[in-house]
């Protein structure tokens, strides 16, 4: 019996007047690599992104990593809810389709940035983690570089290492290859492969269905807001996934 | 010319050092005030935000000569009594303040939202943030505009004379009246300004090509 590490119950969220989550639950067990895959505007973005409150959902309840959030009803976290949503965000990681690295900060200073301001981690034992994960990325050699000076592969491998360097629980990918062209994404998915193959938990918003196919567990199928299907990659990629997926599968 | 330059040099001397000194006083002191102000501007609480816009509006909706005066004829009517040095000092403060403030908040606007995302997503709390990752952007974002503020406020100085600062233009006006050679006078002090902001310039440039250059 594996253990839920994240669980999401009954989440809204709208924008104005357009409801982008109806209701949305979802439950991902330690080490599943979960992708989740749905036409443009289904939600799958939003979602992602309100699991560690970059979007604040509107209602629902978030229990991730053993930290509970609730959405309160007046629009505003308490201070506890506060802390919890702080420690939720220690555990989980993000990884952006725009990178988001600090241009000011060199590759290795990019990593080492929430282990020195947020882990309060000495300088020193810092620069080695940040060094061993650039290398665990393939990015040894490009510690003193400014990400202006990487190519878009390479700014993505950064930003999975800084992501890793706060030792996170889960990784939540949005689009992580969208913006990159297709030579420079199989290097990413690489990467994203040899986590994925050491157990880490990742959730993961994509339009490769190559690498669902062959990397996830499971695929969440989104549209209008709705999870529509929700089963296992031997499943989904069958047959018997039903007429909407297949034509949604046609399409690629 | 060069006589007239001679006999003024020993106050001039003086006079360049308190212009120089009252505009990168203003400007260091009005960075610090303004930075807050921009802060506050930009805060989630409506009244910090309410009361930054105010001052802006007051001290940038003004002119700079009145507020000088406001301060040094008009305070002691209140008990306060501030001699000139620091009556202008704090005039030209609070003044660039104000259009400092403007300039750090564009600055801090233009920083992208995925930075604060970033951030925030490895848990790093709003004061760490803007100091690790969104000041050191916004400044040199801003570099360019606190320049010209900075040049501006150098020649904002010369409002200084009329309380009695012995500036340089004080001084031109001094010896001018003493010898009847006002237009060399003046020409010699122009020219000084425009050296004076001539190496700012070439200061700022170098500056902005030192910290920007990795970021491009």
């Amino acid at each position: 019996m594996t253990k839920n590490i994240l669980r999401v119950t009954g989440l809204c969220k709208s924008f104005g007047d357009l409801a982008v989550l109806k209701n949305v639950d979802l439950e991902v067990q330690a080490g599943q690599v979960v992708v989740i895959l749905g036409p443009s505007g289904s939600g799958k973005t939003t979602l992602l992104r309100s699991l560690n409150l970059l979007e604040k959902p509107d209602a629902g309840v978030l229990e991730i990593c053993g930290h509970r959030v609730e959405m309160p009803r007046t629009g505003r976290f308490d201070r506890a809810t506060r802390r919890q949503i702080g420690l939720l965000r220690q555990r989980t990681a993000m990884v952006f389709q725009s990178f988001n690295l600090f241009p000011h900060m060199t590759a290795l200073e990019n990593v080492m940035e929430g282990l020195l301001s947020v882990k309060k981690v000495p300088r020193a034992q810092a620069v080695e983690r940040a060094q061993h994960l650039l290398a665990q990325v393939g990015l040894a050699e490009k510690a003193g570089s400014y990400p202006a000076k990487l190519s878009g592969g390479q700014k993505q491998r950064v930003a999975i290492a800084r992501g890793l360097s706060m030792d996170p629980e889960v990784i939540f990918f949005d689009e992580p290859t969208s913006a990159l062209d297709p030579e420079l994404r199989d290097e990413v998915l690489a990467v994203m492969r040899v986590l994925a193959n050491s157990g880490m938990t990742m959730l993961v918003v994509t339009h490769e269905l190559r690498f669902a196919r062959e990397v996830a567990d499971r695929v969440v199928f989104m549209e209008n807001g709705f999870v529509v299907k929700d089963c296992s990659t031997h499943v989904f990629f069958g047959d018997d996934s039903g007429d909407r997926i297949q034509q949604f599968l046609r399409r690629y | 010319m060069w006589d007239l330059f001679l006999r003024a040099l020993p106050l001039l001397q003086k006079a360049i050092v308190m212009t120089l000194g009252l505009g990168l006083g203003a400007f260091v002191l009005g960075t610090c005030l303004g930075l807050m102000i921009a802060l506050m501007r930009i805060s989630p609480v409506r009244l910090f935000r309410v009361l930054a816009f105010s001052y802006v509006s007051l001290f940038r909706g003004t002119p700079l000569l009145v507020q000088i005066f406001l301060i040094y004829f008009g305070l002691p009517h209140y008990g306060i009594v501030m001699t000139p040095i620091p009556s202008a000092l704090l005039a030209l403060t609070l003044f660039s303040a104000a259009y400092l403030s403007e300039t750090f908040r564009a600055g801090i606007i233009a920083v992208d939202s995925g930075q604060w995302e970033a951030a925030s997503s490895m848990s790093m709390g709003y004061w760490t943030c803007l100091r690790r990752i969104i000041i050191p952007q916004a400044f040199r974002i801003a570099l360019p505009t606190m320049g010209s503020r900075l040049i501006a406020l150098i020649k904002d100085t010369s409002l200084a004379s009329t309380i009695t600062v012995m500036e340089m233009t004080r001084v031109a006006e001094q010896i001018g009246a003493a010898t009847f050679r006002y237009m060399e006078m003046f020409l010699m002090v122009g020219a000084l300004y425009w050296l004076i902001n001539q190496v700012l310039t070439i200061l700022q440039t170098w500056l902005e090509g030192r910290w920007t250059r990795h970021m491009r």
